[in-house]
């Protein structure tokens, strides 16, 4: 075989399996989100109605409140995330042996199914028996009579806890081996000319680490924008529809109310919005010239 | 990852203890010890409750009569965990036995050749995982109930190559990057077939990316949530799901669904722990040159 028509096979079955995996469906959806089609009147596509639905979502009340709890829900994960993230990483990325031993077995809780997570909190955050809500109550007693999943607020605080809790060790993991990456000579020569160690941190290591940081932000916000598990395990996008993020919503207009046009629509919505956040993050870290 | 081995962290020489320093260095312990406890407590906590008997799961105290039966409750005739298991490793064994080989030989081809808009075609695969996974769940049911294959593994065999295959590529292509071609030229000036090359050159030498695509690809498809909610009912439920199964009418049977989430985790938590280091090297790799 020719090295041409070599490299071609080689890479064409994984192509191939993209396409038909993700690819095709997502042509056929965009396909769906052109008509109106209700599941529980008939197991076929029906009318063709261009563009309506996606016209419909805005003038839908449930889907900007949708919108807004997004929006809340992803900068408060992936900002607390990313700098507890970094605080973590400067705490660990020393030369000690727990330290070491630490960052070993930090990447259990990665390896742990969100949706156990999501109940495993629910189990802990119960007003009567949870531990977590004796331990808040106990450190903070103002807030032990607070029922976490009983509020708009509360329970919006305890989705994005629980989100930042899956991702902390991957993110930390993730900066640590950034900043342990860094060359040690600029930190030596700070530390003889004096620079305090405030002055450090903010001129030499953050400036550094800028490009992982990007990385880290576009990553948590991709994983953020798709948080699913949770959601379903913890709140189910309650009480009422405080913590209705998109993804969830667009799974309740699917396969609650059977509205599959305009699920696929807002579908779509949702990954433009996700494909725009990368492009805007992307630029940042060309500008960086960080990416490849 | 490797403490010995890494060079740029930033101990200084050792002076004779200051009172700054010495608070510092408390601040800084109890610090850790904050990380360690809001990260690990949760998985101490769900371990102790699977070992709980029906009264003892409501108290917080530590003393408590450990008991074997929540596991024996929960592969029981009533609720069948051995089942959902054998979904969750069917689907999880069939997914990786395609995505590893296809992976495997689309980064070489994309590392070892010049192909015509190479940044495109990563830029590409990358994408996909961009797009929320909910807006193909609607074309996958539609596609998987006319071909009369909604609730079986196959479904989600299907689907769990959509988001396997392109992370797998990423990994390892960020390995074999980093092998030295030098070793398959002098094989190739040896005269052995490119095949023969792949096969007993690069693989053993991408063994560790691979090792690590395999973990990771391990660990999303098992712990796989929405699809299985969607397109299973009965059948071919695997195990995040069925731990809905231990929340009943009367409320949740938290050390019931704890036990079955320790057997649940446990393969996944072990594997992890073997390959972290190279998980680590890998996942950064991947996206950071």
């Amino acid at each position: 075989m020719s090295n041409r028509a070599y490299k071609y096979a080689l890479l064409t079955p994984a192509i191939l399996l993209i396409a038909l995996t993700t690819v095709y469906p997502l042509i056929q959806s965009f396909w769906i989100s052109l008509h109106s089609w209700d599941l529980t009147r008939s197991i076929n596509i029906e009318s063709f109605v261009g563009l309506d639905n996606y016209i419909r979502a805005f003038s839908d009340t449930q889907f900007w409140n949708s919108v807004l709890v997004t929006l809340i829900f992803t900068a408060s994960t992936v900002i607390a995330t990313i700098v507890l993230g970094f605080c973590v990483a400067l705490l660990l990325s020393k030369e000690k042996k727990h330290l070491s031993f630490l960052r070993a077995i930090l990447i259990i809780p990665f390896a742990l199914s969100p949706a156990l997570v999501g109940y495993s909190w629910r189990f802990m955050l119960n007003p009567d028996y949870g531990l977590f809500d004796r331990i808040i109550g106990f450190l903070i007693p103002p807030l032990s009579d607070v029922v976490w999943l009983g509020s708009p607020t509360t329970s919006m605080i305890a989705l994005v806890s629980v989100v930042v809790w899956i991702w902390l060790p991957f993110m930390s993991l993730m900066l640590i081996s950034g900043l342990m990456g860094l060359p040690e000579e600029v930190f030596e020569a700070a530390a003889v000319d004096g620079a305090s160690k405030w002055a450090i941190l903010t001129k030499i290591t953050v400036p550094m680490m800028k490009p992982i940081l990007l990385i880290a932000t576009i990553l948590m916000t991709m994983f953020t924008l798709k948080a699913f598990d949770p959601v379903v395990t913890l709140t189910q996008g309650g009480p009422g529809t405080s913590t209705e993020v998109l993804n969830f919503l667009i799974y309740k207009t699917g396969f609650r109310y059977f509205d599959m046009g305009y699920s696929a629509a807002l579908g779509y919505i949702l990954a433009i919005i996700t494909v725009g956040f990368v492009v805007f993050y992307m630029r940042s870290l060309n500008k960086g010239g960080g990416w490849n | 990852m490797n403490a010995s081995t890494s060079p740029g962290t930033k101990t200084h020489a050792r002076h004779p203890l200051k009172p700054k320093k010495v608070f510092g260095a408390i601040f800084e312990n109890i610090a850790v010890l904050l990380v360690v406890i809001f990260l690990f407590l949760p998985i101490f906590w769900i371990t102790l409750t699977a070992f709980k008997d029906n009264q003892d799961v409501y108290s917080i105290s530590l003393l408590f009569h450990a008991t074997l039966e929540n596991f024996k409750t929960i592969f029981s005739s009533s609720f069948q965990l051995g089942n959902f298991y054998i979904n969750s490793l069917i689907v999880v064994a069939f997914t990786l036995l395609i995505t590893i080989p296809i992976s495997v030989l689309a980064s070489y081809s994309l590392s070892r050749y010049i192909i015509p808009g190479k940044q495109y075609i990563m830029f590409g695969i990358l994408a996909t995982q961009f797009i929320p996974l909910i807006v193909n769940v609607i074309p996958f049911f539609i596609i998987f109930r006319n071909w009369g294959v909604l609730d079986t593994t196959l479904a989600l065999i299907i689907v769990n190559l959509g988001h396997t295959v392109p992370y797998a590529i990423w990994l390892t292509k960020g390995f074999i990057d980093r092998i030295p071609i030098d070793v398959e030229e002098a094989a190739l000036i040896d005269g052995a077939s490119r095949l023969r090359i792949l096969w007993s050159v690069l693989l053993p030498l991408a063994k560790p990316g691979i090792i690590t695509a395999t973990v990771f690809c391990f660990v999303i498809t098992w712990n796989e949530f929405m699809f299985a909610l969607i397109l299973t009912n009965r059948e071919a439920v695997t195990l995040p799901v069925a731990l809905s199964y231990f929340i009943g009418e009367e409320g949740v049977q938290w050390n019931l669904m704890s036990a079955a989430g320790v057997t649940f985790i446990l393969p996944a938590v072990i594997f992890m722990l073997i390959v972290r280091k190279q998980f680590v090297q890998g996942m950064t790799s991947g996206s950071v040159k």
